[in-house]
């Protein structure tokens, strides 16, 4: 039995219809998958076999296309006309009023470096909410609310983008100060806005300087009214499928102790500064476009410990600024040298990296996660008083990590630099009243192993984020270099009081959040170590 | 490597969507009548089949398989202009397909009525010197159907949830789109009740011919 000539032309022009080019690989990939649908015999009747691959190629598209168009338009409109509710997730949606763009997934390849932060992001947040259904199966719950905290310039924008790119969502970035209109209260615009985005099928909001709108109620009397608000948002929020809120803020220790609390925010993840292959990323980039001599770039990484990529350009910029003040002089070398970038990486916008000193370095103290006493320690080149510093009240020695055994189990604590201690759940370790004086406390990064996850996978080596200015209520000692210096206040017993400006971008204070505050589950990447020693 | 995939995805998903988006828009005034569920009603299956990117696929092998029939090419070659137009040929279906399914009961209407009245100067004799006429049941039954199975095949194969039995049965048994000829379609090709209802080729085999020399 032949087919008809009809019935050849129609198929021949089925397969290769005259389509313009911008159209035909999509109906190539659509005909290609819709082969392999067909019956056997059908198949077989008008004489189609399927391509190796077919339905791969056509998992594919449709995929693509569901992740691009949404579900079908008109079903949105049937549904909406016939008074039903829309279910989430399906529809495509245009992007609110409040801005918003839909990011490419390439802005993770933007982060450079920053390995352990990717990868606690990648598979805390990401992960669950990309893969919902197996995360359900797992009892993982995917994370509403995340707090991206850590010194400024290290990326947290750029990471908050980078989740909505890899999820495929929309971003929507709220500024607080343009919230702000006529009449209307920040926190009342706050509540119309958070309102129209659950909305939204789904969506990564993200708030900038979150500390702004949310300090603690008891020290900025201003916020309270939008703190409020943020308390009765949060958990609306988090019941949206399908719905990120990321904030971030240089001062995590400054926001109000209810908004943090567990049942609040689902994680709270430390950025850090660029590590050494961050750093040597940012350098390439930065030198890439300019006239310069074979550059040592990785000499130069390891040099810049704690440049922040905003430092980075700084810095190359007064490299370039060198040269191009040579060239008018006429003198040589022309172009930029490896001398220029290292004085310009020198230059005292921050200070010199710590060379000697029997009252070493302080490089950070971070207490996380806890259910009780938590205290976030941030010191650099300053020595801690014992009672003042760690404990989670004034001349209290004890030092409690968490009472949280899921987090607590994990801590791997090393004392004086040599002793290893890896603390039961919920352990208390005491400096007892014969204690140094003096502890010296470094804490590179903090493992936390949450259930499923593995010692392997979360001991990574961990970004030096001891660069915080978290500059608030503890004291710090004055530090051999600081006297040296003379470039820093020794002591900032109260947020916001004042300090020199070369201060302030520095890391030499610490930060601690009362006993009675919690955070919830806190994740930074690498080994908890703390040091002791006897000054 | 990922700028590379980014941008493929960003072409299939513009060449593919923009296949089915020439000529007038379906359901323009549909919000003219709100509170109607239309013939099927937000529960349906077949709302959440036709929704689904997956009905691309549904459409483009809908079009493969009536190629199968003989009399129904013969229609579509001496009477439509797919040839100069193909984005709107794949246009009509799609919007027909699109408000009979999701419409309101008079876009319902309004969508039956105009297919009827395209169909109508639609006859003519085919190559194996038979009548065919767009309105003859039989194949206003084989065009339905296949258009049927496409959709529940390809949504089986591709869609993000497969149907079950008795779903898939509801979507076959509620199908709109042979309204038109229904009166006389069941005493001589009754239409599928059933998924394997609509697979079942068998019946039809007499009246198919290969699609190809």
């Amino acid at each position: 039995m032949e087919g008809s000539a009809a019935q050849v032309n129609a198929l021949k022009f089925l397969r290769e219809p005259p389509l313009p080019t911008g159209v035909k690989l999509g109906y190539h990939l659509l005909f290609r998958a819709a082969v392999p649908t067909i019956q056997p015999s059908v198949r077989a009747l008008i004489g189609l076999q399927p391509a190796r691959g077919s339905e791969q190629v056509g998992r594919a598209t449709v995929r693509a296309l569901r992740w691009a168009l949404g579900s079908s338009p008109s079903w949105h409109l049937a549904l909406v006309r016939s008074g039903a509710s829309v279910p989430g997730g399906l529809f495509r949606q245009p992007l609110p009023a409040h801005g918003g763009e839909i990011l490419s997934d390439l802005s993770w390849d933007q982060v450079a470096g920053m390995d352990a932060e990717k990868r606690i992001i990648d598979g805390r947040v990401v992960a669950p909410l990309s893969d919902p259904e197996t995360a359900r199966r797992l009892g993982v719950r995917a994370p509403a609310t995340v707090m991206l905290f850590g010194p400024p310039g290290t990326g947290k924008t750029t990471f908050a983008k980078a989740i909505a790119g890899r999820l495929g969502w929309p971003f929507i970035e709220l500024l607080p100060s343009k919230l702000e209109s006529g009449d209307d209260s920040l926190s009342a615009e706050l509540r119309v806005t958070m309102t129209d985005l659950l909305q939204l099928d789904r969506a990564v909001v993200f708030i900038d300087e979150f500390d702004e709108i949310a300090s603690a109620r008891e020290r900025n009397p201003a916020t309270k009214g939008v703190v409020n608000e943020l308390l009765k948002m949060i958990p609306s929020f988090r019941s949206a499928p399908e719905h990120l809120l990321v904030c971030a803020t240089n001062f995590v220790a400054g926001i109000d102790a209810a908004v943090l609390r567990p049942g609040r925010f689902d994680l709270v993840i430390p950025i850090g500064p660029p590590d050494l292959s961050a750093r040597t990323a940012l350098w390439e980039a930065a030198l890439a476009p300019l006239d310069q001599r074979s550059v040592d770039v990785e000499a130069l990484a390891r040099m810049t410990d704690g440049y922040t990529p905003g430092d980075v350009e700084l810095a190359t910029q007064r490299a370039a600024a060198a040269a191009f003040d040579r060239v008018r002089e006429g003198s040589e070398p022309s172009d930029i040298t490896a001398h220029d970038l290292t004085a310009a990486s020198s230059a005292p916008r921050r200070r010199s990296p710590p060379t000697s000193g029997n009252d070493s370095v302080v490089k950070s103290i971070v207490s996380l996660a806890c259910d009780r006493p938590v205290m976030v320690r941030h010191c650099r080149r300053a020595s801690v008083r014992t009672g003042q510093a760690i404990g989670p009240s004034r001349g209290t020695r004890r030092w409690k990590i968490t009472s949280n055994p899921a987090l607590a189990s994990s801590w791997r604590i090393r004392w004086g630099g040599s002793a290893r201690m890896v603390l039961p759940p919920a352990p208390v370790a005491r400096l007892s009243s014969r204690s140094p004086a003096t502890v010296t406390v470094a804490i590179d990064a903090i493992s936390s192993r949450p259930p499923g996850f593995s010692t392997r996978a979360s001991s990574v080596s961990a970004p030096a984020w001891s660069r915080y200015q978290w500059n608030d209520s503890v004291h710090t000692t004055r530090s051999t270099d600081d006297a040296a210096n003379g470039s820093c206040r020794a002591s900032a017993r109260t947020r916001g009081r004042s300090s020199p400006p070369s201060c302030r971008s520095r890391p030499a204070a610490s930060v601690s959040i009362p006993s009675e505050r919690s955070t919830p589950t806190m994740l930074a990447s690498g080994n908890l170590r703390v040091s002791r020693r006897v000054s | 490597m990922n700028s590379v995939i980014a941008s493929l995805k960003d072409k299939v998903v513009a060449s593919t969507s923009s296949l089915f988006s020439h000529g007038p828009k379906a359901l323009e005034h549909t919000l003219d009548h709100l509170g109607d569920p239309g013939l099927l009603g937000p529960d349906s299956v077949s709302w959440r089949v036709i929704g689904d990117a997956a009905a691309f696929i549904g459409g483009i092998r809908a079009l493969v398989v009536q190629t199968a029939h003989p009399e129904v090419v013969a229609g579509v070659e001496d009477h439509s202009r797919y040839r100069d137009d193909p984005f709107g040929r794949l246009n009509r279906t799609s919007v027909y397909v699109t408000e009979t399914t999701y419409g309101s009961i008079a876009e319902v209407d309004a969508a039956v009525a105009a297919v009827r009245s395209a169909h109508r100067p639609v006859r003519g004799r085919s190559e194996r010197d038979r009548p065919y006429s767009a309105g003859h049941p039989e194949m206003a039954a084989w065009v339905h159907n296949v258009l049927t199975d496409s959709f529940l095949a390809a949504y089986q194969t591709y869609g993000p949830h497969r149907l079950t039995t008795t779903e898939a049965d509801r979507f076959v048994l509620n199908r709109p789109g042979s309204a038109p000829y229904s009166t006389h379609h069941r005493s001589q090709t009754p239409p599928p009740n059933s998924r394997n209802g609509s697979r079942r080729t068998r019946p039809w085999r007499a009246r198919l011919r290969r699609s190809t020399p």
